[in-house]
């Protein structure tokens, strides 16, 4: 029985790794803590694994464990995030406009975690108000006016004069 | 700037080459497992309390507050240089009321004790409401390298520290402490994790004085195994006790360094009928029921059931070490009700 939940755990975490990193990495701001985010997500995910496969959507479901360990994150204290490697691990060069790229990472990270979630979750996951309510545990009018908040510190951050 | 745009930008952002990740699908596995075998346990009545008395010698909280009080003016606790995971380092003298149940974790350089309430199940990861993290000196470890950090946290100092090292941690954007970090040792720290807003300031510098730090104390096992093959040495431990129910698990490894590990875990937890986590036995071993499972981590694992009320699993990395092995540490193996702290017989090779 076990054999088989780990089978079945092992090839949707293999399979979602790609986009489970990309949105934790859109977040943090940061490989290294997107990892232990996505790292801490699939130990809660192989807890509830029974649960989580029955769920409607399990994409959603692993989603929103994700954006919740995240936040969870943000109210530990920052040294219980500290991991000291011995190697600093290999990147691959970038390839377009990197200025651009650095410019809104720097403006993103000045976002509040809140308001940088709900970003993340309305233009990069492509999800309404309410999925994003859902996914926040939060109304969707504090969605809309974490996103309003968030885009206005985005536009701060880049240096954008609001009309 | 439109939501296009910013659709357009995050877009970008999302396209940036990603580093190399280091997530670790195996440890994932692994430690949700122990998570899953830890809640079964705090579920289920104990069923051998022939070791009643060694759960209370693993670890034990003392009621009084005789300890070496860490803030009086007094030489600070030896260093060691590696964390022995046969050996208590730290353990609490003094917890708020109800927090019975403790979690130990021993690691070449961190050693961990937590607590969590009484009532409640023992899983470490849950969230401890009280933790404390022992680190070894480097230079990353200590309150001058952590203040250089981005969104570093305020350390404030404590006022009744008597002389010592000892900061208040304020996270970013809170307006309360986290907990606190001193230091335990010359250029040594400890990190106390806990809820002030919950304990109060007195009562988490309270843990945090009556730690009894040192001294050389050994923890007490339910079990015995051994000879080992030669060069393998313990390399790090875990206990997990609450009420009646513990688990210890002592952890294996050739050479520094050196990939894949053996493990000996030996605890009350009861296999329930149904219920994922332990494996079904499907053959006995010694007259015991017993099961064996190969998982996708590579690594082989054997479980053996009431053994003295005791489920035992020894794991060993496959390829790394011979299915044999655990058949014959199996053969090794003792339960011992009293507790030992001599876990590992000498000899072999």
């Amino acid at each position: 029985m076990r054999v088989k939940r780990d089978e079945e755990f092992s090839a949707y975490v293999a399979e979602s790794l790609p986009w489970l990193r990309r949105v934790a990495y859109l977040m943090c701001g940061d490989g290294d803590r997107a990892d232990d985010v996505v790292q801490v997500t699939a130990e809660r995910l192989y807890v509830k694994w029974g649960q989580a496969t029955r769920a409607e959507n399990l994409d959603a479901y692993v989603r929103t464990m994700l954006v919740r360990v995240f936040l969870g994150e943000q109210r530990r204290g920052w040294f219980a995030r500290v991991r000291v490697v011995e190697v600093l691990p290999e990147g691959e060069a970038y390839q377009g406009d990197l200025e651009a790229v650095m410019d809104v990472r720097e403006a993103l990270a000045k976002v509040p975690a809140r308001q940088r979630a709900a970003l993340v979750l309305r233009y990069h996951c492509d999800l309404s108000v309410a999925e994003a309510a859902r996914v926040l545990g939060v109304s969707e009018g504090t969605v809309k006016s974490q996103t309003a908040r968030g885009l206005s510190a985005l536009r701060r951050g880049l240096g954008v004069v609001e009309a | 700037m439109d939501e296009i745009q910013v659709r357009g930008m995050i877009g970008e952002l999302a396209r940036e080459p990603m580093p190399v990740g280091r997530f670790d699908l195996v440890a994932a596995r692994r430690r949700g497992r122990r998570r899953v075998l830890v809640r079964r346990a705090a579920g289920v009545v104990a069923g051998g309390l022939v070791f009643a008395g060694v759960a209370g010698t693993v670890v034990s909280v003392r009621g009084n507050e005789e300890g070496r009080l860490l803030f009086r003016p007094g030489p600070l606790a030896e260093a060691v240089e590696r964390f022995d995971p046969l050996v208590e380092f730290a353990r609490f003298g003094w917890l708020p009321e109800r927090m019975g149940n403790l979690h130990v974790a021993v690691e070449e350089q961190i050693f961990t004790v937590a607590a969590t309430r009484s009532g409640t199940p023992i899983d470490v990861y849950a969230g401890s409401p009280i933790e404390v993290r022992f680190l070894m000196a480097g230079p990353d470890r200590n309150p001058d390298a952590w203040k250089r950090q981005p969104n570093a946290a305020k350390y404030v100092p404590v006022k009744s520290a008597a002389g010592r090292k000892a900061f208040w941690v304020i996270p970013p954007r809170a307006s309360r402490p986290s907990g606190l970090v001193w230091e335990y040792a010359p250029a040594e720290w400890a990190v106390l994790q806990a809820d002030v807003a919950v304990f109060g300031h007195k009562a988490v510098l309270r843990v945090a004085e009556s730690m009894e730090i040192g001294g050389g104390r050994r923890f007490s096992w339910p079990f015995k195994v051994g000879p080992l093959p030669k060069g393998l040495v313990p390399e790090s431990a875990a206990f997990e006790l609450g009420g009646r129910h513990f688990a210890s698990e002592l952890v294996f490894r050739g050479a520094p360094g050196a990939k894949g590990a053996v493990m000996v875990r030996a605890g009350n937890w009861i296999r329930r009928t149904g219920m994922d986590g332990l494996p079904e036995p499907t053959f006995k071993l010694d007259g015991h029921p017993a099961a064996t499972v190969k998982n996708n981590g590579g690594r082989a694992e054997l479980w053996v059931f009431g053994v003295q009320g005791l489920t035992v699993g020894i794991t060993a990395t496959r390829g790394r070490y011979p299915d044999g092995l655990r058949h014959s540490l199996w053969k090794t193996f003792v339960a011992v009700p009293g507790g030992t702290d001599e876990p590992v017989r000498s000899g072999g090779g």
